[in-house]
C-alpha cells in the first residue's frame, strides 16, 4: 500500500455521508440488536438479558437446522444453475442479431415483475394439471410430470427454477462484462486456430471472472436471505418437514409471529456471520482463477 | 439530446412529471378542534366500505358532538403493524384484530384491559352470546370487544349428493358417516372398466388440505372430544387426537392418498374463482358464511346446504367460533375517545348492519327482528344457531398458539402426505410444543422474578 | 449450408426459447388481467370475453353498469389506487434518488481517490454491510424514526438514501478507479480544487455509471416492500407494492385480475425505459468494470 497522501480529515469528509449513515442508521441498531440477541424480548415488554441462552438454544433447534439445511441446498444448486445460465444468456444476447434490444428485455422484464405477481404467476405455471410446465412435458411424452410446488422432492426444483426467472440483473452485468473483452484477444485466438469453446474457455470465462466473482457474491448474500418468493408460494401448503422453509422465513416468524425478538436477533447475527465467512471464502478461493486485467 | 432520448422524455418524464404535480393527494381534510382517533383495521373491498359508512356516519353524528374525528385505516398485516407500532410506543387508537391475537398480545401486555371502560360506559354485555364475549377475554379480564363474529359449519353441493344417489336434505350426522359420504362422492374418470378407481379423481368429496379451503389445519381432534389446551398443557398426546388423524388418513387411502394429492395440486392452488367447493369438484367443504358471498357471485347457480360440522358422535355437536375484535392498546393517546366509537359501533343496530355486510353473524344474543330476513346468506340462521351449542369452541387460548398452529400445520400435511405414522408424528408434535410451552414459562417466571 | 449461416440460425432459435421462456409467464400475466372476474382461472390461456375492468378498477374510473353484464360483482373502487400510489412511488423515488445519486458519488470518490489512513478498513466495513439481514436491525431503526417522529411519513423511506448505499458506492468507485488520473491531475495544476474536479470532470464523465446506479436504486424502491409495510401507517401513503400486496393479503377472494392489472401497468413504464436505454445500461456497468 502506498503511504497516505491524503489526511485522515479530507477522507473523512469526503466519505462523510457513508459513514454518517453507517453511525446513525447502521451500527447503533446494529449494536443493539447484538445485546437484544442476548436478551429475551418479545417486543412488549423490555429485553431482559439472559446470557448465551438464545444462541445455546439454536444447537439444540431442529428447525432451525432444517431451515438452515434447506438455506444451504438452495443456495448451493441456484448459484451454480444461475451463474452458469446467466453466463449463457448474456453470450447469447453478445451476439449481433436484429431485435437485440428486445431479447435483451425479454430476459430482462422479470426482475422487475411484483413479486406478489411473480408469485401467482408461477403457481399458475407449475399447475400439475393446466400449466405450462406439465402442459409442455406432457407433449414430448412426459406421461406424469412431477407435482412441482405441491411435491416435497420437487418443491426445491421449483423454486430454483422461479429463481431462475430474475436473472436479468446478472445477466445484464455479464453482458457489460463481455463487452469489456478486447476484441484483440478473439482475434489472437483464431490466429491460433482456437475452436470456439477453447475461445469460450480460455478468453471468455477469464475475461468476466472479477464479473463472475461479484454475481456469485451477490447470489450468496440474496440465497441466504431468500425470504419473499418461498412465503409467496407455499403460505398455505408448507409440505411435511418444513421442504420449502428457509433461514429468513424462521427468523420472520420468531421475530413477529413467535414474538421472540431476541432470538431472532441470534438467528439473525449467525446469518449475518455465516454470510460474511462464504464471501470471505469465496474471495480466497478466488485468489488463483480470478484474474484481473491490467494488475 | 437525441431522438431516442427525446421520445423517452415524452413517453416517461412529462406523465411522471405531471403526476408529481397534479396527482391525487389522497389528503382527507379533518375539521378542526376534532380529536383524531386512528382506527386501523384489515378490511377493504366491500367489507370496507361497509365500515367507512359507519365512520362516516359517526364522524357526521356523535363524534361531532364529542368532538371526535375517527379515521377508518385499511391496512395490511393489522396485527405486525400494531405490534411493531406499540414497540415503537405509537400505536394506534383502535384496531381491528382476528381474535386468535387476544391472548399472545393480552398476555405480552400490549392491549388495554376494557373492564372499567366497559363499566363506565355502561355497555351491555350480557346482550352478547355468551361465546363471543368468552373469546374477548384473557387470564379473566376483557381484553377486546366483538365485532364481526362467524362460526364455521358444513357446505354440501345438494346437486352432486343427488348424483350420487345421497339425500340432500340427509348431511351427514357423524365423522364416520363423513367418510362414507366422502368415499361416494369422489368420481375417477379414466381407469379401466374393470377397475374404475384406477383414474384420476375429477370430483373429491371431502378434504382436510388447506390448500383446499382446509384453512384450519389443527382442529380436527375437536370433532372427536379433544382439546390442545387445558389452560396450563399443551394436550395433543390425546385418543380424541389420534382418532382424529386416524379419521383423516382413512379420508384419503380409501380413496387413494396418491390420486388425493394429485387431485390437490392441479386444482386447488388458487382460491376464489377456482374455488373447488364452488366449481363442483369438492363436495363439501368446512368454511365460514363469506362462502356464500363468493357463490353467490361465482356461482349464483349452485344448488348447496349447510349443516354444522359432523362431530364423531349424534349427542354432542362441537362447532368452532371465531370473531374479528376491536382492541385499544396499551399506549393509545386516545383511549376513551376510542370507546366513544366503540359504544357507537356496538350499537346493536349499527353493528348488525355491519355484520350483515360482512356476511357474518350477530354477536347478539336476539339478533335484530330484520336481520335474518335482509341478510345475504340464505343459511345465516343456521350458523347463528350454531353459536349457542353447548360443545361451541374458539381458538385456544394460549399465549404460545402461532407456534403451536404452526406444528399442527406440519403434523396434518406429514399424515396427509403419509411421511410418518399419526402416532409417531404426534407425539413428536407434542414433544416440539411442550419444549415451546417449557421455554415460555420459563421466561415468564424469569420475568416475574425480574420484576419483583 | 454454410457454417456460419447454420450458427446464425442456431443463435436465433435459442434467442427465440429463451425469449419465450421468459416472456410466456409475463403473457400470462397480462392475458389474465384482461379476464372478467369469473374466467380469471379458468385454464384457458386466453380471456373469453376479454375485457378492460380490471384495468378500469385498478385506475380509478368508474366502472359502472357495463360490469352488470359480465357478471362482475360491482367492482371495488379504492381497493387499489394506481394513480394515487404511483405518485407516492415517484415521489419517494425522486427524493431517494437524487440523495442516493449525490451522497454514493461522492462518497465513492473519496474511497476511489483519496489515500487517507483507515480507507481500506472503512471500505472492507462498508462492503460487510451489504450483508446484513433488514430483520435486525428493523426494530432498532423504527425506534429512531420513531424519536424523529418520522413514523407515518415519507422521511424513513427517502432520506437514508442520502447517505448513500454500500452497493452502490462499489459500483461508482469501480467505475472511478477505472478513469485516468491524469484528467484530475491536469485540471488541478490548472488551479482547481478537488470539489471542482469532482463536480466539473469526474460526474460528467459517470453518466452511464450514475444511469446504472439509477437503474437499480429505482427497481429496489419499487420492489421494496417491508420499507413502506413498517414505515407508512395509512392507506393513503401506499406505495405501488404495498397496494399490491394488500390487495393479495385478503385471503379467499383476491380479484386476482385486478392485481395482474396493476403488476402490468407497474412493469410496463420500466419495458418502455429498458428498451430505449439498455445500451446506455449495459455500458454504463461495463465501465464500472467491477475489477476488484
Amino acid at each position: 500500500m502506498r503511504p497516505a497522501r491524503h489526511s485522515l480529515f479530507t477522507g473523512l469528509l469526503w466519505t462523510a455521508p457513508w459513514w454518517l449513515g453507517f453511525l446513525l442508521l447502521l451500527a447503533g441498531p446494529m449494536v443493539i440488536s447484538l445485546y437484544i440477541s442476548f436478551c429475551d424480548y418479545p417486543l412488549l415488554q423490555p429485553p431482559v438479558f439472559v446470557g448465551l441462552a438464545n444462541y445455546q438454544q439454536l444447537v439444540h433447534d431442529a428447525v432451525f437446522h432444517k431451515a438452515v439445511w434447506n438455506t444451504v441446498i438452495y443456495a448451493s444448486t441456484a448459484i451454480p444453475v444461475g451463474t452458469v445460465l446467466a453466463v449463457l444468456l448474456a453470450i447469447l444476447l453478445n451476439q449481433r442479431v436484429r431485435g437485440q434490444a428486445f431479447f435483451r428485455a425479454c430476459i430482462f422484464v422479470p426482475t422487475i415483475v411484483p413479486l406478489v405477481a411473480a408469485g401467482v404467476v408461477w403457481m399458475w405455471m407449475m399447475n400439475p394439471e393446466y400449466g405450462l410446465l406439465s402442459t409442455s412435458l406432457r407433449t414430448v411424452g412426459v406421461a406424469q410430470p412431477p407435482l412441482w410446488l405441491e411435491s416435497p422432492r420437487w418443491a426445491m426444483v421449483s423454486l430454483v427454477l422461479v429463481s431462475l426467472w430474475f436473472i436479468g440483473s446478472p445477466v445484464v452485468i455479464y453482458l457489460a462484462g463481455l463487452q469489456e473483452i478486447p476484441e484483440e484477444l478473439y482475434e489472437a485466438a483464431k490466429l491460433d486456430g482456437a475452436s470456439a469453446s477453447r475461445q469460450l474457455w480460455h478468453v471468455t470465462l477469464p475475461g468476466i471472472s472479477p464479473v463472475i466473482l461479484f454475481n456469485v457474491i451477490m447470489g450468496i448474500i440474496t440465497s441466504w436471505q431468500v425470504f419473499a418468493l418461498p412465503y409467496m408460494m407455499w403460505r398455505t401448503r408448507p409440505g411435511p418437514d418444513r421442504v420449502t422453509y428457509f433461514y429468513t422465513m424462521y427468523l420472520f416468524d420468531n421475530a413477529f409471529n413467535y414474538l421472540k425478538m431476541g432470538y431472532a436477533s441470534a438467528l439473525a447475527w449467525v446469518q449475518f456471520l455465516i454470510i460474511l465467512a462464504l464471501t470471505g471464502l469465496v474471495f480466497l478461493l478466488s485468489r488463483r482463477t480470478v484474474h484481473y486485467r491490467g494488475l | 439530446m437525441n431522438i431516442r432520448g427525446v421520445i423517452l422524455v415524452l413517453v416517461l418524464g412529462l406523465p411522471a412529471a405531471g403526476l408529481l404535480a397534479f396527482g391525487p393527494r389522497g389528503l382527507h381534510e379533518v375539521p378542526p378542534d376534532r380529536t383524531i382517533v386512528r382506527y386501523w383495521e384489515k378490511w377493504t373491498g366491500v367489507e370496507g366500505q361497509a365500515m367507512q359508512r359507519i365512520v362516516d356516519r359517526f364522524n357526521q353524528t356523535e363524534g361531532t358532538r364529542r368532538g371526535i374525528w375517527v379515521d377508518y385505516n385499511a391496512l395490511g398485516d393489522v396485527d405486525k403493524r400494531m405490534l411493531i407500532s406499540a414497540a415503537g410506543g405509537d400505536p394506534p387508537d383502535v384496531a381491528g384484530l382476528p381474535d386468535r391475537f387476544v391472548p399472545p398480545y393480552a398476555d405480552q401486555g400490549a392491549l388495554r384491559p376494557l373492564d372499567d371502560l366497559a363499566r363506565e360506559f355502561s355497555l351491555d354485555l350480557d346482550a352478547f352470546k355468551p361465546i363471543w364475549l368468552s373469546i374477548c377475554r384473557y387470564d379473566g379480564k376483557l381484553y377486546a370487544l366483538p365485532s364481526t363474529p362467524y362460526t364455521i359449519a358444513l357446505y354440501y353441493n345438494r346437486s352432486l349428493f343427488r348424483a350420487a344417489g345421497l339425500d340432500p336434505d340427509h348431511p351427514p350426522q357423524t365423522t364416520a358417516e363423513l367418510n362414507e359420504y366422502a368415499q361416494r362422492l369422489t368420481r375417477f374418470e379414466g381407469g379401466d372398466p374393470t377397475n374404475p378407481r384406477a383414474g384420476r379423481i375429477v370430483q373429491l368429496g371431502f378434504t382436510v388440505s388447506p390448500a383446499m379451503l382446509g384453512w384450519w389445519t389443527w382442529i380436527w381432534p375437536y370433532f372427536f372430544d379433544g382439546q390442545l389446551w387445558d389452560g396450563r398443557r399443551f394436550t395433543l398426546d390425546t385418543p380424541a387426537t389420534h382418532a382424529a388423524l386416524g379419521w383423516v388418513r382413512e379420508l384419503r387411502t380409501a380413496v387413494g392418498n396418491d390420486r388425493v394429492l394429485q387431485f390437490e395440486g392441479t386444482s386447488a392452488a388458487i382460491e376464489s374463482a377456482q374455488n373447488p367447493f364452488l366449481s363442483g369438484q369438492l363436495a363439501m367443504v368446512f368454511q365460514g358464511p363469506w362462502l356464500a358471498n363468493w357463490a353467490r357471485v361465482y356461482a349464483p347457480d349452485l344448488d348447496y346446504g349447510v349443516a354444522p360440522f359432523p362431530s364423531v358422535t349424534r349427542e354432542r355437536q362441537h362447532v368452532f367460533a371465531s370473531e374479528d375484535v376491536f382492541v385499544i392498546p396499551t399506549g393509545a393517546r386516545h383511549p376513551r375517545e376510542a370507546m366513544v366509537f366503540l359504544e357507537y359501533v356496538l350499537r346493536q343496530e349499527v353493528m348488525e348492519e355491519l355484520c350483515q355486510a360482512h356476511g357474518k353473524v350477530s354477536p347478539y344474543r336476539l339478533p335484530g327482528s330484520e336481520f335474518f330476513a335482509r341478510h345475504p346468506n340464505p343459511h345465516i340462521h343456521v350458523f347463528d344457531e350454531m353459536a349457542t351449542s353447548p360443545e361451541v369452541f374458539g381458538y385456544p387460548s394460549m399465549p404460545t398458539w402461532a407456534e403451536a398452529w404452526t406444528e399442527m400445520l406440519y403434523l396434518l400435511e406429514t399424515v396427509m402426505r403419509e411421511a410418518r405414522e399419526p402416532a409417531e408424528a404426534i407425539r413428536m408434535t407434542q414433544t416440539k410444543v411442550d419444549s415451546v410451552v417449557a421455554d415460555y414459562e420459563r421466561m415468564a417466571a424469569h420475568r416475574r422474578g425480574g420484576a419483583r | 449450408m454454410n457454417p456460419s449461416a447454420a450458427k446464425r440460425i442456431l443463435t436465433y432459435l435459442l434467442l427465440a426459447l429463451a425469449a419465450a421462456a421468459f416472456l410466456l409467464p409475463l403473457l400470462w400475466m397480462v392475458s389474465v388481467s384482461l379476464k372478467p372476474t369469473r374466467e380469471v382461472f379458468r385454464p384457458d390461456p386466453l380471456p373469453a370475453h376479454p375485457t378492460l375492468d380490471a384495468y378500469r378498477a385498478v385506475i380509478g374510473v368508474s366502472v359502472g353498469q357495463d360490469t352488470a353484464t359480465t357478471g362482475d360483482r360491482a367492482v371495488e373502487r379504492g381497493a387499489f389506487n394506481y394513480v394515487l400510489y404511483a405518485r407516492n412511488t415517484l415521489i419517494i423515488t425522486v427524493l431517494s434518488l437524487i440523495g442516493m445519486l449525490l451522497s454514493s458519488s461522492i462518497a465513492a470518490y473519496g474511497f476511489a481517490r483519496l489515500n487517507f489512513p483507515g480507507r481500506n478498513l472503512m471500505f472492507a466495513i462498508c462492503l460487510a454491510t451489504m450483508m446484513i439481514p433488514f430483520p435486525v436491525i428493523m426494530v432498532p431503526t423504527y425506534m429512531i424514526f420513531k424519536y424523529l417522529g418520522w413514523i407515518g411519513t415519507f422521511r424513513p423511506l427517502w432520506a437514508p438514501a442520502w447517505f448513500g448505499s454500500a452497493f452502490n458506492i462499489f459500483l461508482l468507485r469501480q467505475f472511478f478507479l477505472g478513469l485516468p488520473r491524469e484528467l484530475e491531475e491536469s485540471a488541478m495544476l490548472d488551479g482547481c480544487s478537488r470539489w471542482g474536479c469532482f463536480w466539473r470532470i469526474m460526474l460528467p464523465l459517470s453518466k452511464p455509471a450514475l444511469a446504472v446506479v439509477a437503474l437499480f436504486h429505482c427497481l429496489a424502491v419499487w420492489n421494496d416492500l417491508i420499507g413502506p409495510l413498517i414505515y407508512l401507517s395509512h392507506q393513503d401513503q401506499f406505495t405501488l407494492a404495498l397496494g399490491l400486496q394488500f390487495l393479495q393479503s385478503r385471503s379467499g377472494d383476491t380479484p386476482w385480475n385486478q392485481l395482474l392489472a396493476a403488476s402490468t401497468l407497474i412493469v410496463l413504464p420500466v419495458v418502455i425505459l429498458f428498451l430505449f436505454a439498455q445500451r446506455t445500461f449495459i455500458r454504463g456497468i461495463a465501465t464500472t468494470g467491477l475489477k476488484g
